[in-house]
């Protein structure tokens, strides 16, 4: 990364300690400092950098014992003020009596700032540091900084505490059967939510930052003896590459590390329930936790994946399979139901039964456009429709979605724009994009229907094949983090055809899909 | 990541070798055997299969004694040098000719029977590049795509036999075997014309991630040809008679009608199949067009083929229009049978002279 190479460069570290100290700090001057002992220095560092922000708290005092100058700084916000209180404003400033000289003979030294790191301070987690930049960043994520006259060391006390969005049902991959606690956007509540389900010591939990501004906590999760090690060194590879400032979201880490950008579906899936994230761990998936999004990613994935639901384990096998084939059925029904519904009325109306070619013809009968501008226009009314209802407060949605419902459904046909089949075909669409349980999936494959309604329009069902020649080469020739995005289909691998179309029993996977290529296949040892 | 299950794996070799065999030859095959074979047909075509299957397994030998060259480079070095480029032009030139012929088929059957309006240019150039796109992925995505697209094909003809066979009345076989072994014999070369396109083994065993199970995968992929040329040929037979079917020109669209009766979900059937057929034929020109640019490129000494298909895209397509008329197009299928068939029986030659010249398997240098 350039700023690393920026940093070890020995010129420019000179030229950037001589524009150090008080000068107010430039926004692109890169705030690398050694600390100095005089707590005035340090102060004044800290203060270069914060005095114009309003959060920024600074509290100088005196150690009770010996009266030397200390001084805390910490972002009001981020912190949790009684534990500041507690345990360390009040055992520094107020342990003047024995306790304190007590304290200080038993440490066998007047060294203050032993003293305070081994007797004073009563906080949990502690780090020190001599890097004024590793300071500034603890102190932007919620730490509180506690500098001590005399020392060019800064204790860093983890006081973190900020309001946080409790644990609730994820909102877009609800089940009716399974667990209802769903990420939320703090990282550690998430990955705790992960150990809760997963026990293993193996499990492990890495953390880079990224964005050179935001310095947003990225962590990876995998399970170690499982997980293939050639797929973490490649994610590692792929994070080492990024340099943006900041990384906004889950979704946009998605974009940074995917194979191919020229494709409407998602070769990251991404969700928003710990039961599934760690069932993909123990597939051998690598998962991906960004701080502030409650969306995790998980590597590989294949293009099957898109269609499965917790639910589907958590019900008896004969009826998930049918769902399963539900879903699959529908998405072919998303796709290609108003392209092969325009072919056959344009092009080949021998291929319906005759009393139904004639009944459609019939309702045809007033309407002034062909039907591909006809599909066209409601396809492109119902998107507006979707999106209108997405983007609206719940209730307004609601009134959105029977407005449009009963304008589309019938004012249109009434006033003779449209069809009635038309309207079935557009719903029963609209209907079987909604089935598919993976969101990003579902736009992508719904946005396909409109290329395909075009070249059905000009080439009947032959336009229709092409359609659906190109779709298949387009997901054949795309892959996931070196797996083929059509497996277990293509390449055919039979045994992960049990979690496929079909759900096969619980006992017969005894092996876990290769689809990760986990390094340990066995995932069952019973009869 | 690097993959490491990289190369074909023995079903993708099995399926791509069913996926080039089965592509416009499934419109004609029962014309084409009860014209030559008369009621005997339905065992011709499965005899003729098992023939195919015999010289698809030479090949497969043949080609096992050189693991890591296709045969344009192996067949420099039994033949020599100009011999052996002269063999590898001619089999660049039969893969390109050929899939212009399919092409061509394949735009005038559209015409007829799915898009009479539509100009056979505008057919002819979507499928050229649909082809582009496929083969521009290289043979991995070749493979995937013939995965996918086997079960709508098979379960297409599936049904078309299925939905038939109640109706087959055995009758119609009693003149079996009358006259002898005589056309029955001399009816197996023609149609085992049919099952030509298992010539892509000469190039898939250095692809191939397990090369020792080459013999078994690609034979096997025979077997799916012969399961669905041979019930279309039975069905024809018992359904139409010989005399009706050796006169059609698309007996398995007659079949494929007749199933849209039984049917009452849709009213023809025959629509749906043709939509389906396209899957076929487009695996079977890519990767024809696949074979020949490989051999080109091969030919030159160069790795990449990527640039060749650009140039050999337009010369498909000159080819594929040039016929004017039905004759010129039965010409030009009978002379890429006879190549055709005379290139997958020159590997009994070939293997006889590695072996005499001790060159491959072990003796290689």
């Amino acid at each position: 990364m350039k700023k690393i190479k920026r940093k070890k460069n020995p010129k420019n570290r000179e030229v950037i300690e001589e524009r150090q100290a008080p000068k107010p700090p430039s926004e692109e001057r890169i705030s690398y400092s050694q600390l100095s002992k005089s707590i005035n220095d340090n102060y004044e560092k800290f203060q270069a950098f914060l005095k114009e922000s309003t959060d920024a708290v600074f509290r100088r005092f005196r150690l009770g014992i010996n009266g030397i100058d200390c001084a805390i700084v910490y972002i009001d916000g981020l912190t949790d003020k009684t534990v500041i209180i507690e345990s360390i404003l009040r055992p520094m400033m107020l342990t003047v009596s024995d306790e304190g000289k007590d304290a200080e003979s038993r440490s066998g030294t007047d060294n203050a700032y032993d003293l305070v790191l081994n007797y004073l301070v009563a906080a949990a987690e502690i780090k020190e540091t001599d890097n004024l930049d590793e300071a500034m960043l603890s102190v932007m994520s919620g730490e509180t900084a506690l500098i001590i006259d005399g020392y060019n060391r800064i204790i860093l006390i983890s006081t973190r505490g900020w309001p946080v969005r409790g644990i609730s049902e994820p909102e877009t991959e609800s089940v009716i059967r399974g667990a209802k606690e769903g990420f939320t956007e703090t990282l550690r509540i998430n990955t705790a939510l992960l150990r809760r389900k997963c026990k293993d010591p193996n499990m492990v939990v890495r953390t880079v930052r990224l964005g050179r501004r935001s310095k947003t906590d990225i962590a990876y999760v995998y399970i170690k003896g499982i997980t293939n090690p050639l797929l973490i060194e490649e994610l590692e590879e792929r994070l080492n590459r990024i340099d943006i400032d900041q990384v906004i979201d889950s979704g946009h880490l998605e974009q940074l590390i995917q194979d191919n950008s020229m494709t409407t579906l998602p070769q990251i899936q991404s969700t928003e329930r710990p039961d599934k994230a760690v069932a993909n761990l123990m597939e051998g998936r690598v998962v991906i936790l960004v701080d502030n999004s409650p969306f995790a990613l998980m590597i590989p994935t294949t293009f099957s994946q898109l269609f499965q639901s917790p639910e589907d384990y958590s019900e008896r096998w004969i009826v998930s399979s049918g769902i399963r084939a539900l879903r699959w059925i529908s998405s072919f029904l998303a796709v290609f139901t108003p392209a092969v519904y325009i072919a056959v009325v344009t092009y080949h109306p021998g291929l319906i039964p005759t009393r139904l070619a004639l009944s459609i013809a019939a309702t045809r009968d007033g309407v002034p456009f062909p039907s591909i501008i006809e599909a066209l226009l409601m396809e492109t009314t119902i998107e507006l429709l979707r999106e209108s209802g997405a983007r609206l407060p719940g209730a307004i949605g609601q009134t959105i979605g029977i407005v449009g419902g009963l304008i589309i459904g019938d004012a249109a046909v009434s006033a003779g724009i449209t069809s009635p089949i038309m309207v079935i075909v557009v719903a029963l669409t609209a209907i079987a994009s909604f089935v598919i349980p993976t969101y990003s999936a579902a736009i992508g494959l719904r946005i396909m229907r409109f290329p395909l309604m075009i070249l059905a329009g000009i080439l009947g069902l032959y336009g229709v094949m092409i359609g659906f020649i190109i779709i298949n080469i387009h997901l054949a020739s795309i892959k996931s983090f070196g797996m083929s995005y059509m497996t277990p289909q293509a390449p055919t691998i039979f045994q992960d055809m049990k979690d496929f179309i079909i759900r096969a029993p619980a006992r017969s996977m005894k092996k876990r899909p290769i689809q990760a290529y986990p390094i340990d296949m066995i995932r069952m040892d019973m009869d | 990541m690097k993959n490491k299950s990289q190369g074909l794996s023995n079903s993708q070799t099995t399926v791509i070798v069913a996926m080039n065999i089965i592509g416009f030859a499934v419109l004609f095959i029962p014309q084409n055997a009860t014209e030559l074979a008369g009621v005997d047909g339905a065992f011709v075509t499965l005899s003729a299969g098992l023939v195919s299957m015999f010289l698809a397994g030479l090949i497969v030998i043949l080609s096992s004694r050189f693991p890591n060259e296709t045969v344009i480079e192996y067949s420099q070095r039994i033949l020599g040098k100009p011999l052996g480029k002269l063999y590898g032009a001619v089999i660049a030139t039969h893969a390109l000719v050929v899939a212009s012929h399919v092409l061509r088929g394949f735009a005038d059957a559209m015409k007829v029977l799915l898009l009479p309006k539509t100009p056979l240019e505008i057919i002819m150039i979507c499928m050229l590049l649909l082809c582009l796109y496929c083969i521009h992925g290289g043979i991995s995505t070749i493979a995937k795509i013939c995965e996918i697209f086997t079960f709508p094909i098979l379960s297409i003809i599936s049904i078309t036999i299925l939905f038939n066979l109640p109706e087959v009345q055995m009758f119609r076989f009693r003149e079996a075997f009358s006259s002898g072994l005589t056309p029955f014999i001399k009816g197996i070369p023609g149609v085992s014309m049919a099952y030509l396109g298992y010539e892509i083994l000469f190039f898939l065993i250095p692809f191939m991630k397990n090369k020792k199970s080459a013999l078994l995968s690609g034979t096997a992929g025979l077997v799916l040809p012969i399961f669905v040329y041979t019930g279309l040929v039975f069905v024809a037979i018992g359904l139409i008679g010989t005399i009706t079917t050796s006169e059609l020109v698309y007996p398995t669209i007659h079949l494929s009608r007749r199933v849209g009766t039984s049917l009452s979900f849709v009213e023809r059937f025959d629509i749906l199949f043709i939509a389906f057929w396209i899957l076929a034929v487009f695996t079977t020109v890519t990767i024809y067009l696949y074979m020949s640019a490989l051999s080109f490129t091969r030919l030159i000494g160069l790795r990449n083929y990527k640039p060749f298909i650009f140039m050999i895209l337009p010369v498909t397509y000159i080819l594929a229009i040039l016929p004017q008329n039905i004759a010129h197009i039965n010409i030009l299928t009978k002379v890429t049978n006879y190549t055709g068939l005379s290139i997958a029986a020159s590997s009994i030659p070939l293997i006889v002279l590695s072996v005499i010249r001790k060159k491959g398997d072990g003796h290689n240098g």
